[in-house]
Formats: C-alpha cells, structure tokens, sequence
C-alpha cells in the first residue's frame, strides 16, 4: 500500500462516513419528485371542485374593485382549502401588494412559484413574471433600507436570503 | 496544426453559444451537455419531467458533425474493449457531478462569461477534480488499451443520434416535446443543428476538451505546454472560447456580473465545488469532459459511445431520483450522490491501479 492507496482509503472512509451521516440525518426527503411535476395528483383535486375557479375569479374581482378585506376573507379560506395550489398565494402576494407592502407580497409569490413555477414561465397562460419581478425590485429597495438601518435584523436577512432566490428564479435556468 | 484551428474553435463555441442563448436557449445554457442531456432523455421516455424534453439538435449536431468531419478526415476509427462498463458508470457520475453544479465544464465557462461569479468556484473543484485523477494516472491508472474493433459498432452513436434526429424532425408522436420550463426554450431547431454540427465537426478536429486543457498544465508543466502544439492548442482554444464567449455575452447584452441572482446558480458553493471536483476527476479517469465523449463517440471511439450511453441514463436519475442542484440549493439526495460518487471514483482509481507503474500507454497518447 502507497501514499496513494493510504490518501485513498482515508478519503474512502471520510466519504462514506459524512454521506451515513447525511442520510441519518435528514432522510434525503427533498428529493424533486414532489415539486418536479406541479400539480400531477392534485389538480385532480381541483378539477372535482368546480368552486374553486369561482372563488379564484371572484376573489381577483374583489382585488381589482378594491375590496381588499373582503378579497383577504376570501383567499385565506381558499389557502386554507387548496394549500397545495399557486393562484391563492398570487392573490394573497397581489392584496399585500395593494397594501403597499411588496417585501410581504414577495414571500407569497415565492410560496406561488414554488408550487407552480409556471408563473414565471412566458410559455404559459398563467405567466405574471413582469409583476414578480417588480414586486421584487421593490422589495430589495425596502429591505436594503432596512438592513442599511440595523445590518443585525435577522428577519430581514431571512427576507435578502429569499430575494436573491426570487431573483434566481426570475433569471431562469435550464430545468 | 495552426494555432488558428484553436483560436476558431474557441470562437464557434464561445459565439455559438451566446448567439444560441439570445435566440431562445436557456439563460447562459447556449450549449450545456448535461442540462441537454436531461433533456434529450426526457423526449425519449427515460424521465417524465414535463420541463425537460426536448430532442436538442445541438447534442445529435455535435455526434454527427464528428462523425461526419472524421469520416471526411480518413480519422473515423472504430475502437473500444477500455472497461466499457467503469467507464458507462463514470458517465452516470458526470451528470450526477455536472447537474449539481448546473452545468458541465462548458457552461462553467458561459456562466463565467457571463458575469456569474459564484461560478469560479467550479473552476477551482474542476481544477482541484483533475489534479486528483491526474495524481491516479500518474501512478499507474489504467482502463485497458483500446484496441479496433469491428467498423460497424463504431456506427452504432453516430446512427443512434441520425434516428433520435429523425424522430425530431417528424415529431413522432412517443417522443416528448415540451410546452414549458427549460425544454421548451429552445433557439431555432436548425441553428441549433447547424451550431451542433459545426462544434462536433471542428472540436473532431482540434480535439478540443475543458478538462484536457487544464489536465496538460499539471501532468507536463508551463513549460512543456509550451513547446508541445498539442497542449498550447488546447489551452489556446479554452482562452479563446472564454474571450469570445465574454465579447458575444456583453455585445448581446447578456452580461450581468455578480455574485446574486444569476441565472442557473445557487449559493450551494460547497456543493458546487465537489460537484465539479467529481467532474474533473471523473473525466480525467476516462480521458475526456462530456463535450469530448460526445465528440469521441462521434469518430468512433465504442467507450465514449458507452459513455454517452452512460450520460444519457445519468440524466435519467437525476431527474427521477432529484439529484440536481436548483435555486435554492443542492438536495440532499444530490449530496448523497456526489459524496458517493466521489466515493466510487476513488475505487474505481485504486483497483484500477498498476502499482510501480507510471503513465499508462494509452494516457501517454493523448490526454484528452
């Protein structure tokens, strides 16, 4: 056995042992399989309740007439049926947005892109990036203010964290 | 060969791509070997992202213009019998590295080009990936002479790549097209074609590789470089892909320098950096980057054809089991894959090692 068999027998052990470890703790759960396919099982469940495009288009006539409490009711009981859908976290990111409140309209288009990443694709009827993008110019006036102000916040580190992720989403990629 | 070749090569590959991106290819994914590669597995069935399918004429245009460009060049050779299997294996491994990274050597370069700096942090796990392989070579590495085998299998990826282009061109109906996501942003299908083309046929002839280039600095020194055409010209066309590549960028307004928010990019450095550490080690293990198995099996190299095979169904898993990197960071499955796969590669070094013995006859010819 060489330096080299020696170098490599340590790297061997040091590789299989962290990547025990990985698995140990974290159960490789966040595998893409879940997110890869929006919405294969559960639009499904969309399908079956006809009442959900009623509230959705509804709730944007609410936003747009500005009845914004009204709209808020209405989207925090559709969130609260159809977790698992996009267009009610859009809606809820469009009433802060009405509120003048884009860091807080941000995090909810994140919520949105997430589960349906078609909102930021030009591709599809239902692409709103022009909007996303602007929300997320906003915000980074308001959070670089606010770190500017108190660079310890910590909430709104969390909030810089998730802007540079908006705006890697926004930039696109190749998946 | 005139230093000229090198410079051309550079310059089809760095305004290729650019030119490729502005006209609806992903954001600094011009040309991306393994991000096409998931694609191209997608269309034929092996995943069901619905974002990811896409038959890409630059993949086929690239097998087929080698092909093409060798056979005119009396250099269409067929070979094989060098670990077929290891190297099937390192092919899967080089997607699973790549895909962490979001990107294979090549579009480190664009990225870097393209004003991505988190992406300097592939070069140096590229770099530090290819010193390792190359400490392996070194000290008696060898996969089996190759040895010529029968014309006809040497057929097999250039024919494989004629019918998937077929199959693209007819748009039969088993093969997957995407409507949205990454699959579906796509420049022209014949600029992408005739891109592919040119690349395959002129990299056939340069012999162009990321990884051969930085590989020949360490293996024979600054100096040796130098005075050997082969290594100058590699690192010549690497220079001028970067130049090229940084001028088409900023002419087309492609050019966004920082660290945040860059297309195709993460702030998973660390894993970034193994990511592309098992790229360079792995490549350098099989004499070659992904662009030049592609172009390798182009011009009749069998174990490169088993490479490809190798990326192809390397793709496959990382769609299916998510063991690429994405926007907000690197899976753990993905770790777990790149920490195994590293793993695997260290095996694959020491049982494959002669030991007392120096540079392999095969690595002497031609560290590509």
């Amino acid at each position: 056995m060489d330096r080299l068999d020696r170098i490599s027998t340590g790297a061997i052990v040091v590789l299989a042992v962290w990547a025990v470890v990985l698995l140990m703790f974290n159960g490789g759960g966040q595998g893409a399989s879940k997110d890869r396919l929006p919405g294969k099982g559960q639009e499904v469940q969309r399908y079956i309740d006809p009442n959900f495009d009623t509230k959705l288009a509804l709730a944007k006539k609410l936003i747009a007439s500005g009845s914004i409490e009204q709209a808020g009711l209405l989207v925090d009981e559709l969130l609260k049926n159809y977790a698992f859908e996009g267009q009610p976290y859009m809606l809820k990111g469009d009433i802060f947005l009405r509120k003048q409140q884009p860091v807080q309209a941000m995090s909810q288009y994140r919520k949105a892109i997430d589960l349906n990443p078609d909102f930021l694709d030009k591709k599809t009827t239902v692409f709103q990036g022009k909007k996303i993008k602007k929300t997320v110019d906003e915000a980074q006036v308001l959070i670089d203010e606010a770190l500017a102000e108190n660079p310890g916040n910590e909430e709104q580190k969390e909030y810089k964290k998730m802007l540079y992720y908006m705006l890697r989403k926004i930039a696109g990629s190749c998946s | 060969m005139k230093k000229r070749n090198f410079v051309i090569m550079g310059a089809i590959m760095g305004v290729g791509s650019f030119v490729l991106s502005y006209f609806g290819n992903p954001a600094n994914t011009g040309v991306c070997v393994s991000c096409f590669m998931e694609n191209v597995s997608g269309a034929i069935g092996l995943h069901d992202n619905v974002r990811m399918q896409y038959l890409r004429p630059e993949i086929l245009g690239i097998v087929l213009g080698a092909f093409a460009w060798s056979v005119y060049r009396k250099d269409f050779v067929t070979t094989g019998g060098s670990s077929p299997l290891l190297r099937f294996m390192v092919g899967v491994l080089l997607i699973i590295g790549c895909s962490v990274f979001i990107g294979c050597p090549v579009k480190m370069v664009l990225r870097i080009a393209a004003g991505d700096v988190g992406a300097l942090v592939g070069v140096v796990g590229l770099i530090a990936g290819i010193y390792i392989g190359l400490e392996f070579v070194e000290n008696g590495f060898q996969l089996g002479k190759p040895t010529e085998t029968p014309k006809a299998s040497g057929y097999v990826i250039p024919a494989f790549m004629l019918f998937l282009l077929i199959l693209g061109v007819m748009k039969a109906p088993f093969i997957g097209f995407s409507e949205k996501g990454g699959g579906a942003m796509h420049a022209p299908f014949l600029l992408s074609l005739g891109l592919g083309l040119l690349i395959g046929g002129w990299a056939q002839h340069t012999q162009f590789c990321v990884t051969g280039g930085i590989a020949r600095v360490f293996l024979w020194g600054p100096r040796e470089i130098m005075n050997c055409p082969r290594s100058t010209g590699l690192l010549v066309s690497l220079a001028s892909f970067f130049v090229f590549a940084l001028v088409t960028s900023l002419l087309t307004g492609q050019f966004s320098f920082g660290l945040y928010g860059q297309p195709s990019s993460n702030e998973s450095y660390g894993w970034a950096f193994l990511g592309m550490l098992l790229v360079g080690f792995g490549s350098v293990l099989i004499r070659g980057c992904p662009l030049r198995q592609l172009v390798s099996a182009g011009q009749g190299d069998t174990d490169a054809g088993v490479t490809v095979f190798g990326m192809l169904v390397g793709a496959a898993f990382v769609q299916n089991w998510g063991l690429g990197g994405n926007s907000s960071g690197t899976p753990v499955t993905a770790q777990v894959a790149i920490l195994f796969g590293l793993l695997l590669l260290f095996i694959v070094g020491m049982v494959n090692r002669k030991r007392g013995y120096g540079i392999a006859p095969e690595y002497q010819l031609g560290l590509d």
